[in-house]
């Protein structure tokens, strides 16, 4: 397959294609003779004129600053538009895999285009090394209907699919909670993940709308004071979410924590505990610098400690 | 082929070596309508047949390694009873959402040996490796002991070995309540059926292919009435809003039906399993809500609910189930130390010592079951 420079007027309006693929830039685009583009267009020629399949950006820019012509492998009409889709994909899976995004895409245009099901699916099998079945095609085709924002963010943190499903999962109401969460606090991936699991495990346990958590969470965000660094915001609302997905957990813990307070430490004394209470028992870490270290912890003790130290044990 | 499970079953393989066995005879004769393919080995089965759902094929063989074992319970500090699984029947056609089977038994079918006496002779050495010792075998482990009439005619041939054992007894766990070819097989006492038990609406939303509850304590009844000691095991308990009128309510049932003398155990066990099945229950069942419960990973990594919570439903249920007078023999399948001593006073030393309690639990409350008095030491 040669180069080929085609004029943009022949090419069909992008605004009327559905892009396929993620084009990515050229990072060491300001380097000298560098590109700002690291893959080349590929067009496919059909009966109306050119289609693009991948180079939409390329194509745009050029056509801003009034280039007449783009260079693109053109795939000739003689070569079916899926023998053309397996051209650029290979092409693309050169450089990296492709994301779930784009596998969606890809299934989406085998559907419009109604090639038969063995093709989709060896097509998919060799795109993914997995097996095509209704639900897993369904999960996919709706990553289609995630706000871009989502795409941009699960890409640029190299999402593994379960995270692009997991965010697909979750209600339209609970995505545009997240999405505020993305562009306020930037969250790293796992962040990200535990909070959009929670939520959807609390509506999935329980009886209530997406509505209804939405309303009740709403609040908490808003109550999270502007003042503080987005990474403590998101902390803020990480832990309330937790609670709310384990309250079990969170009272017995509010216990063990409010009766803790309780117990005047000496300074060089710290206990530690089990965070899942599954082993009940604690630690007393002493560290011990100074000879009055020494004497204070004999005096805890045998203080009146003794006992709360015995009802601690109890209580965990 | 009498049985609402023998109905899943659309094909059965048979492979070469296993075909003149006495079993197999007897298994094909009880499935006279399905179709019957001889096939080299389990390999051919793999190689030449398309994937299908492993529960709607049957492949009667012989086993190639040990079938019985030491069950595998679970790590320390989580406390286990020394049982002996007969791994007889692998898989189940019961398609119960916390079953560990349908996600780990990666074979193309359900397996069902038939080389009864090596199986015996295993039986025979693990008796003969500690002779004193009261030796509690069962073939629940890794499929339903009874749910289908393969399974029936191996279990009636084991009840006629344990039937002259002196230290050894036969436990056949099953859900089903179609148990009456079995109840008809002379036992010698040696055989405790068991059943387990969850409320119907736990049954309704997690057990659907099961008969309710009500329909298994029927059949429970029915071999008390035939002389057969039963066993029960509420396990899993599940952590439902309304657990505790639901549990209570179930024991109340369980006492109306069935003489508390002719219970020789019940196990409790709450809701556990691996990490990596959560996501394969939620594929599997996607209406399911106990991937979604609060549940915490355990020392053994298992997903468990909290301590303090076990500890709740626990305490409930121990104490309807022990308010009796001399009630039956409770304990916990893979629970801490520290349950068993926040619901029930004391904890087993060790699980030799939770073995030992169980057979002198036996020995005492059922005279001439248990052949001499059991001594610590011999645990």
């Amino acid at each position: 397959m040669q180069i080929k420079n085609v004029a943009i007027e022949q090419i069909i309006p992008a605004q009327s294609q559905e892009r396929l693929f993620v084009e990515e830039t050229n990072p060491d685009s300001h380097k000298p003779d560098s590109s700002l583009f690291i893959r080349p267009v590929f067009l496919h020629s059909t009966c109306n004129g050119f289609i693009i399949l991948y180079g939409f950006d390329y194509i745009s820019e050029i056509y801003k600053y009034g280039g007449k012509n783009v260079p693109a492998f053109v795939i000739p009409k003689s070569q079916s538009l899926f023998s053309a889709l397996n051209i650029v994909t290979d092409f693309i899976r050169c450089s990296r895999p492709l994301w779930p995004i784009e596998v969606a895409r890809i299934l989406q245009l085998c559907n419009h285009q109604r090639f038969s099901d063995t093709k989709k699916s060896a097509f998919f099998k060799k795109l993914t090394a997995k097996d095509l079945t209704r639900t897993l095609e369904g999960r996919y085709l709706a990553l289609i209907g995630l706000d871009p924002l989502f795409h941009k963010f699960l890409i640029e943190k190299k999402a593994p699919l379960k995270t692009w499903f997991l965010t697909a999962e979750c209600p339209p109401i609970i995505q545009d909670l997240i999405l505020i969460l993305i562009t306020e606090c930037q969250p790293s991936l796992s962040t990200f993940e535990e909070i959009s699991r929670n939520l959807l495990e609390i509506l999935r346990r329980e009886t209530i709308t997406p509505e209804q958590l939405a309303a009740e969470i709403k609040p908490i965000l808003a109550g999270i004071s502007e003042e503080i660094q987005p990474s403590q915001k998101l902390e803020v609302f990480r832990n309330k979410i937790h609670e709310r997905r384990f309250p079990q957990m969170t009272i017995h813990r509010e216990r063990v924590n409010d009766f803790l307070q309780t117990i005047q430490l000496p300074a060089a004394v710290k206990i530690e505990f089990d965070p899942n209470f599954e082993e009940r028992g604690y630690r007393l870490k002493v560290e011990i610098r100074t000879p009055n270290d020494i004497v204070e912890l004999t005096e805890f003790l045998n203080s009146a400690a003794q006992s709360d130290l015995k009802l601690l044990l109890e209580i965990l | 082929m009498n049985l609402p499970a023998d109905r899943l079953i659309k094909k059965i393989f048979v492979t070469a070596e296993c075909a003149q066995d006495e079993l197999t005879e007897q298994i094909l004769d009880a499935y006279p309508i399905l179709k019957k393919i001889e096939i080299e080995s389990e390999k051919t089965l793999i190689e030449t047949t398309p994937p299908e759902d492993p529960k709607k094929i049957l492949l009667v063989t012989r086993s190639k390694g040990e079938v019985v074992k030491d069950c595998p319970g679970t790590s320390e500090p989580y406390l286990c009873c020394r049982y002996q699984v007969i791994n007889q029947t692998l898989n189940c056609p019961l398609d119960c959402t916390y079953c560990i089977l349908q996600y780990y038994l990666n074979q193309p079918a359900t397996i069902i040996y038939t080389d009864y006496q090596k199986i015996i002779t295993e039986i025979d050495q693990k008796i003969a490796s500690q002779s004193q010792r009261l030796w509690r075998f069962g073939t629940g482990e890794l499929g339903d002991s009874l749910a289908l009439t393969a399974s029936q005619i191996f279990a009636i041939k084991l009840m006629e070995y344990f039937a002259a054992q002196k230290n050894a007894l036969l436990e056949l766990k099953t859900k089903t309540d179609r148990i009456g070819l079995i109840l008809a097989q002379p036992h010698n006492g040696h055989t405790v059926i068991s059943w387990s038990l969850n409320p119907l609406i736990i049954r309704n939303s997690e057990e659907r292919l099961a008969p309710p509850p009500a329909r298994r304590l029927n059949a429970a009844a029915e071999a008390v009435r035939q002389g057969f000691l039963v066993g029960f095991h509420f396990d899993p308990i599940i952590d439902i809003p309304d657990w505790e009128s639901q549990y209570l309510g179930l024991i109340e049932e369980l006492y109306r039906c069935i003489d508390p003398a002719r219970i020789a155990w019940i196990s409790l066990g709450s809701l556990r399993f691996p990490p990596s099945m959560k996501a394969k229950i939620i594929e599997r069942y996607p209406h399911s809500r106990l991937p979604y419960g609060e549940l915490i990973r355990g020392q053994d990594q298992k997903l468990r609910y909290l301590r303090p919570r076990r500890t709740e439903i626990y305490r409930s249920i121990y104490r309807k189930l022990t308010e009796i007078p001399d009630p039956p023999f409770v304990y916990f399948c893979m629970e801490s130390p520290t349950v068993w001593q926040d619901v029930c006073g004391f904890t087993p030393e060790s699980n030799a010592h939770l073995d030992y309690l169980f057979a002198e639990n036996l020995w005492r409350r059922f005279p001439g079951l248990v052949r001499e008095r059991p001594r610590w030491e011999d645990y």
